[in-house]
């Protein structure tokens, strides 16, 4: 991140910006009154998404629309995140997909900061980034299989979409891992519907299915998936009560303890859908509501139920010392009443893989259609 | 209490193949089942909506958190004597 001495020497290194973006013609030094013209905040916003919508002066986009001066004067975090940027751009090229969501949104975010915020937000932005870094070094594989269901669908493919969503109510569709997923099902899976349990399970059960693949393939360690039930079982379908004895047997044949992490759907008053993580390594449960709640009552539910299945199970307190983590900042959000299903399934999904969460609502559309796929498919897409 | 039953098999459950199960609802409800191992589930599922007065295909029947069709059997997914079944109701989202 470049800092800044002053408001005018930002207002300049802009308006150079300005003109190597637009006209890719060696820069004329602005005149004195272009650099007053500016010098109020309102006016240099307006001007920068005139300039460019998506933050070219973040380095936030491909190569080629950056000016070069403030390359050269970059500090090694702004290089990498050009790097990272140029990366995720040929990425998702690579995989058909346009380059969405996150980074535009975050440049977006970043805009409407007033200069003497920025030195904090670059704190922020270099510690996300050496967050994310962290998660590449972890699972080299996690990113390219999240992009994997990113990739678009064949002609043929969405046929088979279309016809599934608009089959008769009653008839089965697919019928697998004990699921009958039926018309009045899959209807669900079109634009604008709320999700119902019947797909929510079904791809939590995909979701299984591909770790035990990965379990076998690269030997992870395994997670578990519970359904959308083990929640109502376990806090009453009012979420207010607390009930272990419940949801005791439903760990009778696995060790809880022995999984990477745990998964449940939550439906929060039969009107939306968020997920809840238990992360045995980091050891916290985590929260993921595409409407930004927090989610504290599942979540000391979660940390209880840890406690008494572990004092049941293996007859003593749970060790560790288990931090709740409400929804994050940059988990996804919905932009609309009726997508929040797809943002669980989908955050359990990159969660999964140990994957960041970059998708965004301009995902949720082709992800319907790749829900539905892999559904009929009775797997989930991999490239590979 | 299996025993006992073994001892006197009752002629409509056809004795020691019988089960006595529950079905628990939401609220905590239970009712009460006598199936044989081999009779396929749906019948006591479709019982049990009626009594109820729901749509069966708005029910879901899970044990120890799997979920049960209605084509399987108390056979064929290990019911015990006295087992239960719990009785959820569909769920839905969006906002």
């Amino acid at each position: 991140m470049t800092r800044f001495a002053n408001c005018d020497e930002f207002v300049e290194r802009a308006l150079g910006a300005a003109g190597a973006a637009s006209a890719a013609a060696p820069r004329a030094p602005p005149s004195t009154s272009e650099v007053e013209q500016f010098k109020s905040w309102d006016k240099f916003k307006s001007m920068l998404a005139a300039i460019n919508p998506i933050g070219a002066w973040r380095g936030d986009v491909a190569p080629g629309t950056r000016p070069a001066p403030s390359r050269a004067s970059g500090s090694g975090f702004q290089r990498r995140r050009a790097r990272r940027a140029r990366a995720a751009a040929a990425g998702a090229v690579a995989a058909g997909a346009p380059l969405l969501g996150g980074q535009g949104r975050r440049a977006d975010r970043v805009r409407r900061r007033p200069p003497r915020e920025e030195a904090e937000a670059g704190r922020a932005d270099d510690e996300a980034a050496a967050r994310g870094e962290e998660a590449e070094a972890r699972g080299p594989f996690a990113v390219a299989r999240t992009r994997a269901c990113k990739a678009a669908l064949t002609p043929e493919e969405l046929r088979r979409v279309r016809d599934a969503v608009n089959a008769d109510d009653r008839d089965v569709v697919v019928d697998h891992f004990n699921y009958e997923v039926c018309g009045e099902h899959a209807r669900r899976l079109g634009p604008g519907e709320w999700l119902v349990d019947e797909v929510v399970n079904y791809y939590f059960a995909m979701l299984q299915q591909r770790d035990a693949a990965l379990v076998a393939d690269e030997g992870e360690k395994p997670s578990h998936f519970f359904n959308s039930f083990f929640i109502p079982k376990l806090m009453g379908t009012d979420a207010r009560s607390y009930n272990y004895a419940g949801v005791k047997r439903w760990t009778k044949k696995f060790d809880l303890f022995s999984r990477k992490r745990v998964f449940a759907p939550v439906n929060v008053g039969n009107m939306h859908w968020c997920l809840i993580m238990v992360d045995f390594e980091l050891q916290q449960v985590r929260y993921f509501d595409s409407m930004g709640g927090g989610g504290d009552a599942y979540l000391r539910a979660m940390i209880q139920y840890l406690k008494d299945e572990h004092l049941a199970k293996k007859g003593a307190p749970l060790p560790g010392d288990w931090q709740p983590v409400r929804t994050t900042d940059d988990t996804p959000r919905q932009l609309n009443g009726y997508d929040c299903g797809v943002f669980a399934t989908f955050c359990a999904h990159y969660a999964s893989l140990g994957a960041p969460l970059d998708f965004s609502q301009a995902d949720i559309p082709h992800f319907r259609d790749r829900m539905m796929i892999d559904i009929l498919d009775k797997k989930l897409y991999s490239a590979e | 209490m299996a025993d006992e039953e073994d001892k006197k098999p009752s002629k409509e459950a056809g004795g020691e193949n019988s089960l006595n199960i529950r079905i628990r609802d939401q609220t905590g409800e239970e009712t009460f089942f006598k199936v044989k191992k081999t009779t396929k589930l749906d019948k006591v599922f479709n019982a049990y909506s009626q009594r109820k007065g729901v749509n069966a295909t708005s029910l879901r029947f899970l044990f120890d958190g799997q979920r049960v069709r209605g084509d399987q059997t108390p056979q064929d997914i290990d019911m015990d004597d006295g087992d239960q079944l719990d009785c959820m109701l569909e769920q839905q989202g969006g906002r």
